[in-house]
């Protein structure tokens, strides 16, 4: 007789026991719900309501000289100014082979040859490999033509120096292009001495 | 328990309670004169209202123009330079995060020198919230890369890793601070409210990105250098005994411009942006390429990133 109400109590024991845990696992799920919904706010994607310009460096495609114009702009030579009767000579192609002019040239981008980019036929145009002719504003799409790792983190924000706005809807950006950075007769980017280092007492150890 | 020699005292009329009375009131008047001595050092720098001034998060939109035209007026008096200072809240919707490409980065502290710019640094010590650490290829302790490099950039054999502020999601600067001076905003970025600081540098300790600077002295900015452009939890000229820290240039961010380090750098290497935009750059970044989380067994979950071509 005494067994019956030990029995009772164990199972009310049992019970409770399964009731702390099915509201322990009800609990934890909707915590993490309601902690992720604090959480889920609309992004923010602005409009693009400025441009992303391409600074292209001033005087691409013309032979610098010493000469300014009136507002101070350096005045370059177009190439076809003396590339004007190139058919009857024969093509250099390595710059080994300037004697008189381009002389101070030092070319180190592969194995390419001149007529790689620059057109032979337009000096005022270079040339895609297929043999479409650009302007040399449209360097780029020539650099592409085999850089197309870095032309595609190009495409996608993620190579080259830019100034601006990242939101397009409060102002715009403007973009280096490949040649604004790149020789690209040595296109290597060039050692440069750094900024001042931090002349904290801690650093004039060797460590940080 | 009396002895003949405290009975000839007592005779004097000087007992040891007396004495030790006495010994007790020079003891308690020292001290109250020494916790009073702050009070001699009370100049004109630090007003009643700046003493008072409530924390940041409590201040009442009224309360807080007050805050940046006294600010303001200050820098005016003290460095004769007239500036704007801004109170700005982080834009809805957006998380910032920040990457950067070791592949590319060629160690030329360009973004060091902008940030001190930017962000009106002390001219003397020549701080910034970027550390450049020149690093041996092959390794990525950050323990062993070195910030004092003083040669032509990029060294045979080394890389470059700037490192600043991560604005980690799991702070540890921001659990430490006893007095609630530092804290993540909404949008990612863990700010200071430097009137609130009171200098104990236990987040300095806290950083394993060691991102954290404190004011020694007061910083000194020649008047024509200063950056008129403030905000209060960003650029303002901080005062001396608060540590500062990178705050992902708020005072530009916020406004949708991009961070000062990320305009000086000449290679490229730094992608910034909305984490929450799908179509965001940082977004294409952290999807396409190898990223590399600094310290990443910690799991202070950084919102900065590197990574590599």
């Amino acid at each position: 007789m005494t067994s019956f109400p030990r029995r009772r109590a164990i199972n009310l024991a049992v019970a409770i026991a399964v009731a702390i845990v099915l509201a322990a696992l009800l609990t934890f799920p909707f915590r993490s719900l309601s902690n992720s919904d604090a959480q889920a706010v609309v992004p923010y994607i602005p409009e693009r309501l400025h441009p992303v310009t391409i600074k292209t460096p001033a005087g691409i495609g013309t032979l610098r000289t010493e000469q300014r114009d009136i507002h101070g702009n350096p005045v370059g030579v177009a190439c076809s100014t003396c590339h004007a009767d190139s058919g009857d000579r024969p093509l250099i192609e390595r710059s080994a082979e300037l004697t008189v002019f381009h002389t101070d040239l030092k070319f180190a981008h592969g194995q390419l040859s001149c007529s790689s980019c620059h057109n032979p036929d337009d000096r005022d145009l270079l040339r895609l490999a297929d043999g479409q002719k650009i302007a040399f504003v449209d360097t780029m799409q020539l650099c592409a033509q085999c850089h197309g790792t870095q032309h595609r983190s190009y495409e996608n924000g993620a190579h080259g120096g830019m100034v601006g706005y990242w939101d397009l809807s409060k102002g715009g950006r403007e973009r280096n292009d490949c040649v604004a950075c790149h020789d690209p007769h040595q296109p290597a980017y060039p050692q440069v001495m750094p900024a001042p280092p931090p002349r904290d007492r801690f650093f004039n150890v060797k460590g940080h | 328990m009396s002895t003949p020699t405290d009975k000839k005292t007592e005779a004097n009329g000087v007992t040891r309670r007396t004495a030790v009375k006495a010994l007790g009131a020079t003891l308690g008047a020292a001290a109250f004169a020494k916790a009073m001595a702050p009070l001699k050092s009370w100049t004109s720098e630090l007003s009643v209202d700046e003493f008072l001034q409530k924390h940041y998060r409590e201040l009442t939109p009224e309360a807080m123009q007050e805050v940046l035209r006294r600010l303001e007026q200050n820098t005016l008096e003290q460095y004769g330079a007239e500036v704007t200072i801004e109170d700005l809240p982080p834009i809805e919707g957006v998380q910032f995060g920040y990457a950067l490409n070791l592949s590319v980065c060629t160690g030329c502290r360009k973004c060091a020198e902008a940030c001190h710019k930017e962000n009106n640094h002390d001219r003397a010590t020549n701080n910034s919230y970027i550390r450049v650490l020149e690093m041996e290829q092959g390794s990525m302790d950050m323990e062993r890369g070195t910030a004092a490099y003083d040669h032509a950039v990029p060294a045979p054999g080394k890389f470059y890793m700037p490192v600043q502020c991560h604005q980690c999601d799991n702070a540890p600067c921001v659990d430490v601070c006893p007095v609630q001076a530092t804290w993540k905003e909404k949008d990612g970025v863990v700010v200071v409210d430097y009137n609130w600081c009171i200098g104990c540098r236990y987040c300095e300790a806290a950083c394993p990105y060691h991102a954290r600077r404190f004011n020694w002295k007061k910083p000194e900015i020649p008047a024509e250098e200063i950056n008129p452009v403030q905000a209060y939890l960003a650029n303002r000229i901080r005062p001396k005994g608060v540590v500062e820290k990178c705050h992902f240039c708020l005072h530009r961010t916020r406004k949708g411009k991009l961070p000062a380090c990320l305009e000086a750098c000449p290679t490229g290497a730094r992608v910034f942006g909305n984490l929450l935009d799908p179509k965001s750059e940082i977004r294409w970044v952290l999807e396409n390429k190898r990223v590399y989380v600094l310290k990443e067994e910690l799991g202070l979950r950084p919102r900065f990133f590197y990574f590599f071509d």
